[in-house]
């Protein structure tokens, strides 16, 4: 399984904006925000924003890089 | 977000100089904009010809008489007001036109204006129908005592002197339990009653996967499940926040409590009906409440709370919680809960440092949260 990056804006309501879609198999999978400098020891990393299907979860984690993202999604579509 | 840019405006009509200035800046720091105040009713009127305002405070008597014209244009515009008198609603011939309408005596604490006021804002604008709101009463008779139960209960039924001495002696044998310490574990037996007394606890149960969800708060003053002795073991787990002081509470006292001092057991009833009330609303938050508007409601709650009990003073209290605690409380990721408070502040909303949050804007805030403080059922003694 590969995943696709496209790296996109989103409007979170906040200083987070930089984000990545995430595609598997052209499927819409997740969408990964880039944490900003106002969420002081959490910034620079990336919060799950939106999983779809099998990504989806009440209780979003966050990642330290797109990398482990991307595993972590991995685990859960496969 | 339009609704909180909109500051209210309230129109004064107040012949007395001095408790004007007084209510005008009780108003502006509770973040109401004042028209007036005004010494008649043809400067209030002629005012209104100007800007129509959001909420209205007018004194029956004025300096050009009684003010009927001017509650007339009120009512004619739809604007929700109360009566600030040193008239009494019921006996005065003057005071008919104002029949109906929330009512309090002169002179009544600022404070307790605002707090009618705040009542009037989010309640459909039909004046003649609303009675005045209670918890003005309870904040008064409660002041001679610092302890948080006697309090808390005393806002739901009046207290005797006895019930208030034994109150006061069950609550006296506190320990001192860390933060983040379980008091009952889901699965235990119970055995006794629990009240905090300082600090924060809470209700919570556990996902399989570690994913905690927190059901209640308990604050000073309140117990947890009077009648849990009936139950073989616990449906969920109370741990403690941040440090507490907690009284355990042996299942014979509270045996003879409910059997032999009425108006207690009164009041530990209704403090069960509020719990659940409260439950009820915090269903409402997680499931159709936005991020932002769950913790504004959150927040306005534990301000009511905390003043029930003596520990929040001009609208600011001691929060000792993390984030993580509010995102399990209300349901969102701790991205989402520090996304909120950025928001909140950003419009000027809060202000949370060092575990300690102001409320900078209550109206604004209460109103955004969509915060009704019906369920707490404070000082209504006819519904126990």
């Amino acid at each position: 399984m590969s995943l696709h990056l496209q790296p996109v804006q989103v409007s979170t309501g906040s200083a987070d904006t930089e984000s990545h879609l995430v595609f598997d198999d052209g499927f819409l999978v997740a969408v990964l925000v880039r944490l900003s400098d106002e969420h002081e020891a959490d910034a620079g990393k990336w919060s799950l924003e939106a999983g779809f299907g099998r990504v989806d979860d009440p209780s979003p984690p966050t990642f330290a890089d797109l990398d482990e993202a991307q595993g972590w999604i991995s685990d859960q579509l496969s | 977000m339009d609704f909180i840019a909109q500051q209210p405006v309230v129109l004064l009509a107040e012949a007395d100089a001095i408790v004007g200035i007084d209510l005008c800046d009780a108003l502006e720091r509770a973040g109401y904009r004042v028209l007036g105040p005004f010494a008649t009713s043809r400067e209030a009127l002629s005012a209104m010809e100007q800007e129509s305002p959001t909420l209205a405070i007018v004194d029956v008597v004025l300096r050009d008489g009684v003010c009927t014209a001017l509650g007339g244009e009120l009512r004619r515009r739809g604007v929700p007001f109360l009566v600030h008198s040193g008239l009494q609603q019921q006996d005065e011939s003057r005071a008919l036109s104002f029949q109906g309408v929330p009512w309090l005596s002169k002179p009544a604490l600022p404070e307790d204006v605002v707090v009618l006021l705040d009542e009037l804002a989010f309640l459909p604008p039909a004046p003649t129908i609303m009675e005045p709101a209670s918890p003005i009463r309870l904040m008064r008779s409660n002041e001679d005592t610092s302890n948080p139960l006697v309090r808390k209960l005393a806002s739901f039924t009046a207290l005797s002197e006895a019930d208030r001495a034994l109150l006061e002696r069950i609550s006296a044998e506190t320990r001192l339990v860390a933060p983040n310490t379980d008091l009952v574990r889901e699965g235990d037996k119970p055995d006794g009653v629990f009240l905090v007394m300082e600090g924060m606890a809470c209700r919570h149960k556990h996902r399989a996967n570690g994913a905690r969800q927190i059901m209640a708060y308990l604050l000073p003053g309140d117990l947890c499940d009077v009648d849990v002795a009936l139950l073989n073991t616990m449906d969920h787990t109370i741990s403690t926040l941040s440090a507490c002081r907690v009284v355990r509470i042996a299942p014979e006292t509270i045996a003879d409590i409910l059997a032999h001092h009425p108006a207690v057991a009164r009041a530990l009833r209704m403090s069960m009906l509020v719990d659940e009330a409260t439950l009820r609303e915090w269903l409402m938050n997680v499931g159709r409440r936005t991020a932002t508007e769950r913790i504004a409601h959150l927040f306005c709650e534990l301000l009511v709370r905390l003043q029930v009990v003596g520990l929040a003073h001009e609208n600011s209290y001691a929060l000792p919680l993390t984030q993580a605690d509010l995102a399990d409380t209300t349901g969102l990721s701790t991205v989402h809960v520090n996304r909120s408070l950025q928001e909140l502040r950003r419009q000027g909303l809060i202000e949370f440092k060092s575990r300690q949050l102001t409320i900078l804007n209550l109206p604004r805030l209460r109103a955004f949260g969509e915060f009704k403080a019906n369920y707490l059922h404070l000082g209504d003694r006819i519904a126990a």
